[in-house]
């Protein structure tokens, strides 16, 4: 793997593995859903498609 | 007189169990490979995790005796979840000038089919009884549906 895929790939664990591992593990815990949490869904369906490639970014 | 099997025949500790995260790993390595030369989501941790990230989740609850809206909650928001980092993670490599224009169009389109999908599944789950395991199968059928769509996209993003 070239310097360049590497570091790209870590770039992006380092902006998303948080995120991911934070979700994952409310997910996990077996907590019922409270009305923030669908409230939480309800806000990542508002992004369209087009908004994760505009500049001002999703 | 070693009643024991040797070492090469006996079975690999990583597949004892049949547990679904090899699984995932094994069929994630195999479509990678099948999708031909590396590419900027390719080897990239994101596309990878996310699929195993919702297939993970879904395995684990559809095991577990937990209320219907609460197991469609779950496996809903893994694939709502893996499929919005999936997609940040492209955006963020196309304003790099590593994702394509066409690329790009694809994942949109198939993002603006699986939205709409995906938002009525959620109003679905949010109203669904405790008995209603049924219904619950046949929401999240249809969102992880709609979702591996865009999940095969973000992957095969990679092979251009």
């Amino acid at each position: 793997m070239d310097p360049a895929t590497v570091s790209m790939i870590l770039g992006l664990l380092l902006r998303y593995g948080p995120e991911v591992y934070k979700t994952a593990r409310k997910l996990l815990s077996g907590a019922p859903p409270t009305e923030a949490d669908w409230a939480g869904l309800d806000k990542i369906l508002e992004k369209t498609g087009e908004s994760y490639f505009t500049k001002a970014g999703a | 007189m070693n009643a024991l099997p040797s070492r090469a025949s006996r079975p690999s500790p990583v597949r004892r169990g049949g547990g679904p995260p090899p699984a995932v790993g094994d069929g994630a390595r195999d479509f990678l490979h099948a999708t031909g030369g590396p590419g900027p989501l390719q080897h990239s941790g994101p596309a990878s995790l996310t699929i195993a990230f919702a297939l993970c989740a879904a395995l684990f609850l559809s095991s577990c005796g937990v209320p219907a809206s609460q197991y469609c909650y779950v496996a809903s928001s893994a694939t709502i979840n893996a499929v919005d980092v999936g997609m940040s993670a492209a955006g963020d490599l196309y304003k790099q000038g590593k994702v394509n224009e066409s690329a790009k169009v694809k994942l949109v389109s198939a993002h603006d089919v699986y939205r709409p999908i995906a938002k009525s599944v959620v109003d679905g789950c949010r109203v669904l009884g405790a008995s209603e395991q049924g219904k619950a199968d046949e929401a999240i059928a249809r969102i992880q549906a709609a979702g591996a769509h865009v999940i095969e996209l973000l992957v095969a993003t990679g092979a251009k």
